[in-house]
């Protein structure tokens, strides 16, 4: 082995330190980037030669630039992503409705339910005063216009999760076609023998947006590419996408989400229980719809028994027969349409406190009954009072908006652990780069010296020849 | 395990963030006193929360009933109580017209007083608290008696439930009271009868008057005593509501408030922990190993 060869090792050994420093700096500045994993120098020894006996190294050779990627790390992060995207939906949404429902000392439906029975209770000891009367009447319009704002409030908030459900669609079709472009490009890339990592590093970070919109599970392929399924359905295929649409629900007419197959698609919309747009659509169909039904459950109630006992009694005018609300058509839609029936709208006298026709102003009895209906056992199969029933409605959604913000919690916690997991593996640590960074700057500090070495070795022979 | 730079920034802000929502959540609550923002802060006691405040509203309207009907039965125990000092007055006028010494034109005088005092009786016949008659059964917005005396109410009477299972009756059919519809003397018509037997100088008359005051008397005297039970009823049940309502305020408080003390102690707390979450990530920030290179 001559002095040429070990300027030939030195030679490689500063590009491979210089390689070294260049990953590390790659790594460093990609530290915070979505969806990167860290890159690794592969070095190896070059190998021996055999030299008058001797079996003498022939320096360093630097292989390639490796991808700490784990697929299987990361595919917890994507399964994560959608579980802690969905709570994170449902615990927002949970939020925003809840405000409807606070009530306490502000008024709300609890106090105008209370104020409505309680307006008959003293309509029982004054029903000759017009005051009284006309308190029984606006404690009516204020329970029922309450009681349409809520349902109003409701309905708006499921016509906000139906329009949400379209507009991730529009998303959830956009990364589809990100990815898929990204999958050409990487086949592309790695068939002709070049690296693709940052492509990688965005077709991941692209997964990852997808993954919070919904249940995806990702098959890479031999030649790069990543098959993605979005609930169960496989949206990307190599370099094609499949579209997701949102097709109207004949009898509802909220959207419902389909995946294009062809010529006809296929509603995945109750497979979507992962995600913001699972969360949107469990919101819309389940719970605002639950609460939907209680409240209507609770105006029908009140307006059909309050009804029952008005219209059997007698206003001041002797008149009877009318109702006090306007009778509801069904139970579906009593919240949105409880209104003050026409005939006693603005008639005091159209009050039915008398339970006979003699026309005596100081008849209160059925005012009396009318009240009484505040502590019977009128809702939930007569199991339960109108103040009850109201009383688990608030509880049920409480409960099941803590379970929501609990799940959020715990959602967040998993998908913490999934990311230090994957992080362990393919996340950049700062202080590891800066070692690195050290390393390969004494590497090529030292083959600069065997460099130098070598040459003043090489002059001490030429000056030895001249 | 590695350590990462995100790893470290993700626990940084996951810590930051928490306690910037206990900070916030300890504010809430100190700022506005109450332990319930939403249903899900504690949905047992949002329950109980609604099902108390309908039971305060519920005591709030009984006392206010009981107050109306404590007021109307005093305003009829007044008319009752002038009604009753009308017919001593009638007796002792027929006390003196009865004997001897009086004189025809002593009689016709009073006669004319006696008239007087009939009408005294009508109109406190026609008592009200309000707009409503005490004594005109449910008709409680006219007249119970016309100025001749005749009975213009109903024989009903109006009853007002003040408490579950309590109901107190806070009209009288005026007829039973003063006309014996129901037994009993008719007070008007013997007073009558006592003006026309003092007019035409009827000795025999006059002292049957006398009796007929004496019975008078004793049947409003019935009166009294039936209102002097109801009010005491009220009473008793007033007492008990205003101790269930004391109650109740201590109930709602102990499910919706916060403890002061606790709620300011827990402001103090959750800032200080917010505060060293954050000085531990500046603090760390500024340990890198970038700065020894």
């Amino acid at each position: 082995m001559g002095l040429f060869a070990i300027l030939d090792h030195s030679s490689r050994a500063l590009q491979t330190a210089s390689a070294g420093v260049n990953v590390a700096s790659n790594n460093v500045s990609n530290a915070n980037t979505p969806g990167y994993a860290r890159e690794i120098l592969s070095m190896n020894a070059k190998g021996s030669s055999l030299n008058r006996g001797l079996l003498l190294g022939q320096g360093v050779d630097p292989q390639t630039v490796l991808s700490s990627y784990d697929r299987y790390s990361q595919a917890s992060v994507f399964g994560r992503l959608g579980t802690q995207s969905y709570a994170e939906g449902r615990s927002t949404a949970f939020r925003s409705i809840e405000t409807s429902f606070i009530d306490g000392d502000a008024g709300g439906l609890t106090s105008a339910l209370d104020g409505l029975f309680q307006a008959f209770s003293a309509l029982e000891s004054s029903p000759e005063e017009p005051a009284a009367r006309q308190a029984v009447l606006a404690a009516g319009g204020l329970l029922a216009t309450l009681m349409n704002q809520a349902s109003g409030d409701l309905t708006q908030r499921q016509t906000d999760a139906d329009q949400r459900v379209a507009s991730l669609v529009t998303s959830a079709n956009g990364l589809a076609n990100e990815i898929a472009a990204l999958n050409a490009q990487i086949a592309e890339l790695e068939a002709g023998g070049q690296g693709a990592h940052d492509l990688r590093s965005r077709r991941t970070a692209a997964l990852e947006d997808l993954s919070r919109l919904g249940p995806v599970t990702v098959q890479e392929k031999a030649d790069g590419t990543a098959t993605v399924l979005f609930a169960n359905h496989s949206i990307v295929v190599g370099g094609n996408a499949r579209a997701l649409s949102v097709v109207d629900d004949p009898v509802t007419g909220l959207n419902q989400v389909h995946v294009e197959m062809g010529a006809s698609s296929a509603d995945i919309t109750a497979t979507l229980g992962s995600g913001t747009l699972g969360a949107a659509v469990a919101m819309r169909d389940e719970t605002i719809t639950g609460l939907q039904a209680q409240l209507d459950e609770l105006a029908f109630g009140i307006a059909t028994e309050i009804n029952a006992l008005h219209s059997t009694g007698f206003g001041l005018d002797g008149v009877t027969g009318r109702d006090f609300f306007a009778a509801p058509a069904a139970v579906d839609g009593a919240a949105a349409s409880l209104a003050m029936d026409a005939a006693v709208l603005g008639d005091p006298d159209a009050v039915a406190a008398a339970s006979t026709a003699a026309g005596a102003p100081g008849d209160n009895s059925n005012a009396t009954a009318i009240a009484s209906l505040a502590t019977e056992l009128t809702m939930a199969s007569s199991t339960q009072t109108f103040n009850q029933y109201w009383g688990g409605v608030i509880s049920g959604l409480g409960h099941d908006a803590a379970a929501a913000y609990s799940s959020f919690d715990r959602a967040a916690l998993e998908l913490s652990a999934a990311f230090d997991v994957r992080d362990s593996i393919s996340g950049v640590s700062l202080e590891e780069e800066a070692l690195d960074l050290l390393r390969f700057q004494d590497a090529y500090k030292a083959a600069t010296r065997v460099m130098q070495t070598a040459n003043e070795m090489l002059d001490e022979l030429l000056n030895l020849v001249g | 395990m590695r350590v990462t730079a995100a790893h470290a920034y993700r626990a940084q802000l996951d810590s930051m963030r928490q306690k910037a929502a206990e900070s916030v959540e300890a504010q809430r609550a100190a700022a506005s006193g109450s332990r319930i923002d939403r249903p899900s802060d504690d949905p047992v006691a949002s329950q109980r929360a609604v099902l108390l405040r309908a039971m305060q509203s519920d005591v709030g309207t009984s006392r206010g009933k009981m107050e109306q009907a404590r007021l109307e039965l005093g305003t009829a125990e007044d008319a009752l109580d002038g009604m009753g000092s009308i017919l001593a007055r009638l007796r002792e006028l027929g006390v003196q017209m009865a004997t001897a010494l009086a004189s025809s034109s002593e009689r016709a005088s009073a006669s004319a007083e006696v008239v007087e005092l009939k009408e005294a009786l009508v109109s406190f016949g026609n008592a009200r608290h309000g707009n409503k008659r005490l004594f005109a059964g449910q008709q409680t917005t006219s007249s119970a008696f016309d100025a001749t005396g005749a009975y213009l109410g109903d024989a009903n009477a109006q009853s007002v439930t003040v408490a579950e299972g309590a109901t107190v009756q806070v009209t009288f059919a005026g007829d039973e009271v003063l006309a014996g519809a129901a037994g009993g003397v008719d007070i008007l018509q013997a007073v009558q009868d006592f003006a026309d037997a003092l007019a035409i100088d009827d000795v025999a008359g006059i002292q049957s008057a006398i009796g007929d005051m004496d019975l008078g008397t004793e049947h409003l005297l019935e009166y009294r005593a039936d209102i002097g039970a109801r009010m005491g009823l009220i009473e008793s049940l007033d007492n008990h509501f205003q101790m269930v309502e004391v109650s109740l305020l201590a109930d709602v408080a102990d499910v919706t408030e916060v403890d002061p003390l606790e709620a300011f102690s827990e402001v103090l707390r959750t800032q200080q922990a917010f505060q060293s979450a954050m000085q531990v990530s500046v603090a760390s920030r500024t340990q890198s190993i970038f700065d020894l290179l």
